[in-house]
């Protein structure tokens, strides 16, 4: 806990609660991030926490509650401009552009960056717009070497395995350069190997000055990943702390093993 | 308000609500259609002037009324159905606006061939139905056969909501509309189904084709086309996928262009058709029963 | 330094060189020169709908009135106001039609899909029953005749050679700026709402001002191809922007191939030798003929043409290698 004192936190959600119709989604939850640590969501399903990263990106509005990032207010700002501020994530189901090639679908997170490329210098392709394009590709190609999908960049998404749409997705997700990075189960559904080589990405990641938050079914995995670990359970928050707290947990255990468990 | 001008509004009102339902009834299967296959049936406009054109050339051929509607609603079933299984079914699987090029192909079919067969002016349909106005006090005239109208409308309505919420089949039309892949895994035979609702469509669009054709007693190829952009402008005011909808939808266009023609122009009936369709998509985007979302 | 010749280029010099020689080849042949003309317009006019419609999604069955608009404004001005440098007009014109989309677009900002479809076809039908209703400004159904060649600058495009050259000029500019606009960011993000708004929102794409834009940016080049027309064919009337040409307009970019540069043309070529290939035949049956053209096509490769692996590009590769 000592830990967070020390950095800013980069996102600060605050009482937040999200009602659809009479089903509290979301119930009073409150948490900060801090700047360039890697923190993990958990929780059983239906606990809320898609339903949270909704509420962070602008998805969904909260019904109460305020959400903070970089000091701002962002609680009933446009998905878009939240976006363009810096958060950038993945979704449970991958969303991913199935005819389009891997390189083309990588672009599409790019797009944050291209703030000076205004349609005029489109339409007039001006260098400047030509040297923008150029390091946008430079940069989307190294997301996919770092991403080891740099040979695949020209294949059809549709045509890919599970995994790699999983990494494609991802590498969306970063190549914008976002400040806070949401992963929806990144490694859910992969096999041992690829799982292990993402979890390195992701640490590899969150040291170059980017926060992560990710959703994670799995303690085991998370523990030896995460700096701390928020854990949801029919839309309340029922715990946060280091990895070795939560396990331990009584709550966290009953949330996970039904009552009748203990 | 005095009298004259009184009676003058419920005489337009009357017009309205009877031109009203035979849009719904174009509506209401073309509806179905759209609700459980999700595309644009550009198609159906043109089996309701089909229907129209067969009924004709029943009655110059000295049949009787009833054999007439009967040869008329065999041939449209017949066609609709024909023309899913050779058009629409090879590309279910394809993107949204395949099917819905298609189904304009197809329109652009039936309406040639209309034309080379009753050529493409004007005709002038038999008039078969005695159509001798009741003439109720203040002048209001009410036309047997727009009652007629209206009662077959109800009715058509009654029974469509009965079958699709009572019935095996009507259940079975649902799941299809829902998830067709799902209703398959289920033992719904989903190929049946679509077929199914396209006959009835089909049929339903056909009865419409006869009744306007008496009501205008013309006749010409292009009132397919206008059908079909009357039915899907219902479909969408009352909401895509909604029963109901259809039909509140298809009456409400007929009661603006009745209204829009007396008390505003001719000219400009369409136009206003068209606004009033803005501004409900405006303040209610999925119609005015909240008919599903769509996703291209 | 070695140019690489993809298959892409290779088509391209070719087209642009029958199409550059081919009035040459014809020159007192008044018809071939016309059709010709009359491809360069469907080409610009389907290039811009299938940046609404293929690239951007958005099913669009109005493009005929922004073509209308580009058309009408040409001809008020060139028949009313003759002082208007012809420049000035085309400009007008292009970016009349952009705004007349650009309400379009607003008024169907809580609507997508079919919703849309019939919100643009609504639109264009207003368009032209206020044509042909409003005589006092339009001439009503008669149309507005006499519309004069252009003279640009100091020079007069007067005869039926020149003025295709101009229709050239436009149609080899449309191409190279939707060639730009859809490899910049522009078009990735028109690409990425066509396929999921969410995740285009989710980049960061402000999905509302894209779609204004990509509907602006269509109904541009209809307005040029309007101005084209009215220029070319001296006389307009409301008969020329109805539902059908729509129909005609989305039925050539499907079977050309959706979301593809080069499927806008072939598709408008084939579409207008299709009609007029068929010019002995009787109207109902060309219309049957063609009916059951697209439908054999749409069966056999529902993505077009363009979108289709064909054969003579794998011939092509051969050869290369």
């Amino acid at each position: 806990m000592q830990d967070n004192k020390k950095t800013t936190p980069i996102l600060k959600v605050k009482n937040v609660s999200k009602y659809f119709g009479g089903i509290h989604a979301l119930d009073n939850i409150s948490f900060e991030l801090s700047t360039n640590k890697i923190t993990a969501l958990i929780g059983p399903n239906g606990s809320g926490k898609t339903t949270l990263f909704n509420v962070i990106t602008g998805l969904y509005k909260a019904t109460k509650g305020s959400i903070h990032f970089k000091k701002r207010d962002i609680t009933k700002e446009r998905i878009d401009k939240i976006a363009k501020m810096g958060i950038g994530r993945t979704f449970q189901n991958i969303k991913l552009f199935a005819n389009s090639t891997v390189l083309e679908n990588v672009m599409v997170g790019a797009y944050q960056l291209l703030d000076n490329e205004t349609f005029i210098d489109v339409v007039f392709n001006t260098a400047e717009y030509r040297q923008l394009e150029k390091e946008i590709l430079h940069k989307t190609e190294e997301i996919l070497r770092f991403l080891d999908l740099y040979k695949k960049k020209e294949t059809l998404v549709k045509s890919l395995s599970y995994g790699d749409r999983k990494r494609v997705e991802f590498a969306r997700a970063i190549v914008g350069d976002s400040k806070l990075i949401l992963l929806d189960e990144p490694v859910a559904g992969m096999v041992e190997e690829e799982k292990l080589f993402l979890l390195d990405k992701i640490k590899e990641l969150s040291k170059k000055n980017v926060t992560i938050l990710l959703i994670e079914h799995q303690i085991r995995f998370v523990s030896e990943l995460a700096s701390s670990i928020i854990v949801l359970d029919e839309g309340k928050k029922i715990a946060e702390g280091k990895p070795v707290e939560i396990q331990e947990n009584p709550l966290v255990i009953e949330a996970y093993l039904g009552k009748g468990a203990r | 308000m005095d009298n004259t001008s009184l009676s003058h509004f419920v005489q337009v009102t009357i017009n309205g609500l009877s031109m009203g339902c035979v849009y719904a009834l174009v509506a209401v299967g073309y509806g179905m259609v759209y609700g459980i296959l999700n595309m644009i049936n550009f198609a159906h406009g043109e089996i309701y002037m089909f229907g129209a054109y067969i009924a004709y050339s029943a009655l110059v051929c000295k049949m009787g009324l009833f054999s007439s509607i009967l040869l008329s609603l065999f041939f449209c079933g017949v066609l609709g159905v024909t023309v899913e299984r050779l058009a629409y079914k090879p590309l279910r699987e394809a993107s949204r606006i395949a099917p819905a090029l298609t189904a304009m192909a197809v329109a652009l079919l039936i309406r040639s061939a209309v034309m080379i067969i009753w050529g493409s002016s004007p005709i002038m349909f038999p008039q078969v139905i005695n159509n001798k106005p009741i003439i109720l006090n203040n002048n209001i005239r009410f036309y047997p056969l727009q009652f007629s109208i209206i009662f077959v409308t109800i009715v058509i309505w009654v029974f469509s909501l009965w079958l699709f919420k009572y019935t095996k089949i009507g259940k079975a039309i649902r799941a299809v509309s829902q998830d067709r892949n799902t209703a398959w895994l289920m033992g719904i035979d989903a190929d049946k189904i679509v077929s199914i609702v396209y006959l009835y469509g089909s049929i339903l669009a056909a009865i419409a084709g006869f009744l306007i054709a008496n009501y205008y007693i013309l006749l010409f190829p292009l009132m397919g086309f206008l059908g079909t952009i009357r039915a899907w402008t219902a479909a969408v005011l009352g909401g895509i996928g909604k029963l109901s909808g259809a039909v509140i939808g298809g009456l409400l266009i007929g009661l603006v262009e009745s209204f829009a023609m007396t008390y505003i122009s001719t000219a400009y009936k369409d136009v206003i058709i068209f606004i009033v369709l803005i501004i409900i998509l405006l303040v209610m985007p999925r119609g005015l029963l909240k008919g599903r979302g769509q996703k291209v | 330094m070695k140019i690489k010749l993809s298959f892409k280029t290779f088509n391209y010099i070719i087209i642009g060189l029958v199409l550059i020689i081919a009035p040459l080849l014809f020159i007192n042949n008044y018809y071939i020169i016309y059709l010709l003309s009359m491809f360069l317009i469907y080409s610009i006019l389907c290039l811009g709908l299938n940046l609404i419609t293929g690239v951007a999604g958005q099913f669009c069955l109005g493009h005929a009135g922004f073509y209308g608009m580009g058309a009408y404004i040409a001809a008020l001005i060139a028949t009313r106001a003759v002082g208007i440098p012809y420049l000035l007009e085309l400009l007008l014109s292009a970016i009349g039609a952009g705004l007349f989309a650009v309400v379009v677009a607003y008024s169907c900002i809580r609507v997508s899909g079919d919703y849309l479809a019939i919100i643009t076809l609504a639109s264009a039908e207003m368009f032209r029953l206020t044509c042909t209703n409003w005589e006092s400004l339009t001439n009503g159904p008669m149309g507005i005749i006499g519309i004069p060649y252009p003279r640009i600058l100091s020079v007069a495009i007067n005869n039926n050679v020149k003025i295709y050259y101009l229709g050239l000029v436009y149609f080899f500019i449309s191409l190279y700026l939707c060639n730009l606009i859809l490899h910049s960011k522009y078009g990735r993000a028109f690409k990425a709402i066509r396929e999921d708004e969410i995740v285009a929102l989710s980049m960061g794409v402000p999905v509302f001002k894209y779609k204004v834009l990509v509907f602006f940016i269509g109904a541009f080049f209809a307005g040029i191809a309007g101005n084209y027309v009215a220029h070319l064919i001296m006389f307009i009337s409301p008969d020329n922007f109805t539902t059908n040409t729509s129909i005609y307009l989305i039925n050539s970019i499907i079977l050309g191939g959706i979301g593809t540069i080069s499927g806008s043309f072939i598709g408008a070529g084939l579409m207008l030798f299709l009609t007029e290939f068929l010019r002995f035949a009787p109207a109902a049956w060309r219309m049957v003929v063609m009916a059951i053209a697209i439908i054999v096509v749409m069966i056999k490769m529902p993505q077009g043409i363009a979108g289709s692996e064909l054969d003579y590009k794998k011939w092509f590769n051969k050869i290369i290698k």
